[in-house]
Order: structure tokens, then sequence, then C-alpha cells
């Protein structure tokens, strides 16, 4: 059964052993390794955020450790240490914000011309760099929204319930955002593509 | 059926030594960060993080300083005559004014007031 979504979001957000408050005040003390605990364990929350503004990996990279960096060096403002999570997340999502405001996000060919290209010369093996490079080119050519629904939904495992909380919408939204965003990826990509990968 | 498309390629903790990299410099220079704040910066940072505590409580406090001068015991102040606003004690501008000379009762409870408050004694 699927947990509520404050449930949900107080479970990421005060994972145990430690808890994020006791990593925030160790780090307040100067232990990079509290630090360290606190960067693995909401890294990929932080670039599924990023990633869903910016579209594009090698960006939402940048702003990730651009924000992560400068969370740590204002730690003293998180006022909420056991909710560290949220008080991250919104800063990534600044930082994403940003970078997308100053950058034009790079975009890379057309993937509708690729992958009949990946079809007709199948079945050549597809390296997990190209796979990756391919994915993100897909995923840029959703919706922001569609994008943060697929994201939170397929990658770092959100419920819809937290997802709609999250995006302030319903959850039969979200449970459609997340219908539209598969169809058009499984589109972009071809059916040769996400075989490749399913097999390998 | 869940039919979700699988997105490990794009996790980025999925490749584990360029995931260590990352995160490995994320905290050199988070660190460092910190380290190289000026030494002002932290009580400064705590000002700013309990700046809205700060401001309800000297709202509190202007609040309560008011309503005690709004609500105190009011000063004895009465019409001044010409007299008194010269500097003339009290009862001495009274009895100027009504042009009489006072008792001795009346002299001694004058300066017995005088002695323990300003409001005087009645001519």
């Amino acid at each position: 059964m699927r947990p509520t979504p404050s449930a949900h979001l107080a479970e990421v957000q005060a994972r145990p052993d430690p808890p994020d408050a006791e990593l925030v005040a160790r780090t307040l003390g100067g232990d990079p390794g509290a630090l360290e605990t606190l960067v693995r364990r909401h890294y990929r929350t932080a670039y599924v955020t990023a990633l869903a503004v910016l579209g594009n990996g090698v960006d939402a990279e940048d702003a990730c450790h651009d924000a992560m960096v400068q969370a740590s060096a204002r730690l003293e403002e998180c006022r909420e240490p056991h909710r560290f999570g949220g008080w991250l997340h919104t800063i990534v999502r600044n930082h994403a914000r940003n970078l997308l405001a100053r950058r034009a996000v790079r975009e890379g060919p057309p993937l509708d011309a690729v992958a009949p290209a990946v079809e007709a010369t199948a079945p050549r093996r597809l390296d997990r760099a190209e796979l990756r490079g391919r994915l993100e080119r897909a995923i840029a050519m959703l919706t922001p929204v569609q994008r943060e629904v697929l994201l939170r939904h397929d990658l770092d495992d959100w419920p819809h319930d937290a997802i709609a909380e999250s995006l302030g919408t319903s959850v039969g939204m979200s449970r459609q955002h997340l219908f539209q965003a598969r169809k058009r990826l499984r589109e972009i990509l071809g059916t040769a593509t996400l075989e490749e990968y399913r097999d390998g | 059926m869940d039919d979700r498309i699988d997105l490990s390629p794009i996790d980025p903790a999925g490749d584990r030594d360029r995931f260590d990299a990352i995160v490995t410099r994320i905290v050199r220079e988070g660190m460092a960060a910190r380290a190289a704040r000026p030494a002002g910066a932290v009580p400064l940072l705590l000002v700013h993080r309990w700046r809205r505590e700060l401001l309800a409580l000297a709202a509190a406090i202007a609040v309560l300083a008011g309503g005690s001068l709004l609500t105190g015991p009011a000063r004895a102040t009465g019409p001044r005559s010409p007299v008194e606003s010269l500097g003339v004690p009290g009862p001495l501008a009274r009895w100027a004014e009504q042009n009489r000379v006072p008792t001795v009762g009346e002299l001694i409870n004058a300066m017995a007031a005088g002695a323990t408050g300003p409001s005087g004694a009645e001519p």
C-alpha cells in the first residue's frame, strides 16, 4: 500500500539512521562525513528536480552542484533541519530556473530522425552512455510537467499522491501526465531503442 | 500492470564511480565554502535565521510599552496658573493670587507636602 503524500515526504525528508537533523548539526560542527551522507541521500531527488526544469543532464548536474555547494555554505539558514530535503529542493529549483534563464538549453538532434535509423541498423547494442544521451534528449522533448511527473515517478519512486501534492494538482492529473509522458517517450525513442536497453 | 520506462541509464547514482566523484567534489567545495566565510558571517546568519522571531519580539515589546504608556498612572499635572508657570511653588502662587498671608499651620503643611511630593497643600 502506498504511503500518503505527507508520510512519503516525511520519510524522504527524515530518513532514519541518522536523521537529517543530526547530519545538519554535525555538518555545522565541521564534519565532512555528515555532509557527504546528506549529499548522497538527497542527490537523486535534487537531480530530478533540476532535470525536470532544465531538460538537460549536463545543466542539471551543474545546477545540483552549485545549489548543493551554496546550501552547504549557508546551512545555518536551514531553520528546520529535519526538513533539510525540502529546503534543499527549493534552492535547487531556484538554481535550475536561474540557469534556464541564463543559458539556452543545449539540444541534440531530433530523435524522431534518430530512432528509425536505429531500427534499420539493429541489432548493434547501445552502450550505456548512448542510451543515456538518447533518453535525456527524448525527455527534453516532453513538456516540463510531463518531465517532472515521469522523473519523479519512474526514477525517484514517488507515489502519485506525493507528486500531485508537490505540483499542486490532482492524483488523476498526475496519472494522466505520466501516461502521456510515457506514450510520447516511446514514440520518440522508437521500439528498437527501448528493446535494446530492456535486453541490455 | 506498471508499464514504466526504465530510466536507470539516467540515474545519477547508476554509475558508482562517477557518482562518487560528483559527491566528493560537492563535499570538498561545500566545506571549503563554509571555511571561507568571514568570521562575522555566522552571527549575522544567525540573526538572519531568527529575523522573524526577533521582529515579532520587538513588535511585542513595542505593543507592551505603548500599552503601559497609555494605561499607566497619569502625572499630577493640573492647570497651572501664570505664577506657577514662572516656577513659583503651587501653594505660594495660590496665596499670592488670593493676596493673603498663610497661617503657620498652612506653612507647615505646605513644607511637609513639598518634602514628599509635588501635589502640595491646598491653602
